[in-house]
């Protein structure tokens, strides 16, 4: 590999902030830590670059993006976020998709979805995000959180069990 | 009932990952084996289609605030010295054209002009055309297999010239067979790949008048990543995102690089 140049990690990295930061969001809870940690994240990544081997560089990212989250101390535990939804500016791909699909919520559900998600536990909450929103393969989720596949598969079912029971709620 | 057979209790926390095609193909057969004689975990099987539909619907991603974009690209020139950067108005055109790309802007980016361009736009047409087609129930591939020794062979006596047939599950793109189309007039290779429920045709075609350089673009929705390589130029198109399709085109690419 040839000298590591800020252009080259800027190239790769800097589009997949939009990953990046929605995966802090929902980690920290709160608009302000997920800002920093992404900062930090960028940081480290660019530190680490050097060992990046050239694959998946979401993946590799993320969990950049996690360690970062799960070792983040905020200096307020107890925090209510407001929850904002990015309709418009995150890929019209998934926007167009989601808008006419059926399965779609309404907004007060989806409010809902969001409050479930924000009070189940990290483990639960973090492989959700990843395979839900970010679409990360089992594979990938694996190499992201440092577990075994089937710890992987077995956290996702027991999160979406939780999930599914707010969703009956809200049907 | 063989002791090979699913119960409920091996089915129940399979379902999930039986939805996500993530499961082996034997484990997959056995699940489907039980949803097929059993009306309780089948049942349960349709809910958490439902479940995961409208997980998939309800939540969403955040856009990073520009202030942050601004502040980490701040910090890394802070943290960098200046000979380590290279920054170049060039790069920084590429990272707005990718942005530009991401954001589902659409329209050819850093497209080609004139002449080039119309050509260009045949093509561009005739492969969105072919992929739309080929999505209809019969039409996705000649050959159907996953595997590289059946495929590239069959391609033989078919077309003049032999395209790369990478095997890509181990980054989750499992091939999935080939067949011959026209592009422009001319018959092309078109190499198929799934990305879970998505296909990721690959159209190819001897071309040594353009250079290697990789371009990408978004047309009606569909995403599409062009490049060379030894001669042969190569259109990548789907409807998965665009990050998805980049990581396919780059490791389709290294796996063709002898």
């Amino acid at each position: 590999m040839p000298e590591s140049s800020l252009e080259d990690f800027e190239r790769v990295f800097l589009p997949l902030m939009d990953d990046a930061y929605t995966l802090a969001r929902h980690l920290s809870g709160s608009e302000h830590d997920a800002q920093d940690i992404v900062q930090e994240a960028y940081l480290r990544a660019w530190r680490y670059f050097g060992a990046f081997d050239g694959g998946d560089g979401r993946a590799w990212l993320l969990a950049i993006v996690r360690n970062c989250g799960r070792t983040w101390r905020r200096p307020n535990r107890v925090e209510h976020h407001a929850v904002e939804y990015v309709d418009d500016e995150h890929g019209t791909v998934n926007g167009d998709r989601f808008a006419a699909d059926a399965a779609a919520l309404a907004e007060s559900d989806r409010r809902a979805l969001e409050r479930a998600l924000a009070e189940l536990s990290v483990e639960f909450r973090e492989v959700i995000v990843l395979r839900e929103i970010e679409e990360l393969s089992y594979k990938e989720i694996a190499r992201v959180v440092g577990a075994p596949i089937g710890t992987v598969m077995s956290r996702l079912a027991r999160a979406r069990e939780r999930l599914q029971r707010t969703l009956r709620m809200i049907a | 009932m063989t002791r090979d057979e699913f119960t409920c209790g091996d089915t129940r926390p399979l379902l999930g990952a039986y939805v996500d095609a993530e499961l082996d193909p034997d484990t997959a057969a056995k699940v489907a084996g039980h949803l097929a004689n059993c009306p309780e975990c089948s049942s349960e099987y349709e809910s958490m289609l439902d479940t995961m539909a409208r997980l998939r619907g309800g939540l969403r991603g955040f856009a990073a605030p520009d202030v942050l974009r601004e502040r980490v690209r701040a910090e890394l020139r802070r943290t960098t010295p200046a000979r380590a950067r290279r920054w170049s108005w060039r790069a920084a055109g590429i990272a707005a054209a990718l942005l530009f790309v991401g954001l589902g802007a659409g329209g050819a980016v850093g497209a080609a002009r004139g002449r080039r361009e119309a050509i260009g736009s045949t093509i561009r047409h005739d492969v969105l055309a072919s992929h739309v087609r080929s999505l209809m129930p019969g039409h996705l591939t000649d050959v159907a297999s996953n595997d590289q020794h059946n495929v590239k062979p069959w391609f033989n006596g078919r077309v003049d010239f032999s395209p790369e047939v990478p095997r890509l599950e181990a980054d989750s793109f499992p091939l999935v067979g080939g067949r011959v189309d026209y592009v422009a007039g001319r018959p092309a290779a078109v190499i198929v790949y799934a990305r879970r429920k998505h296909v990721i045709d690959v159209f190819a075609w001897p071309d040594t008048t353009k250079p290697g350089a990789v371009r990408r673009e978004s047309l009606n929705g569909y995403n599409m990543i062009e490049w060379g390589a030894s001669g042969i130029r190569y259109w990548a198109v789907s409807d998965v995102n665009d990050r998805d399709l980049e990581a396919f085109a780059k490791v389709f690419r290294a796996a063709g690089t002898p």
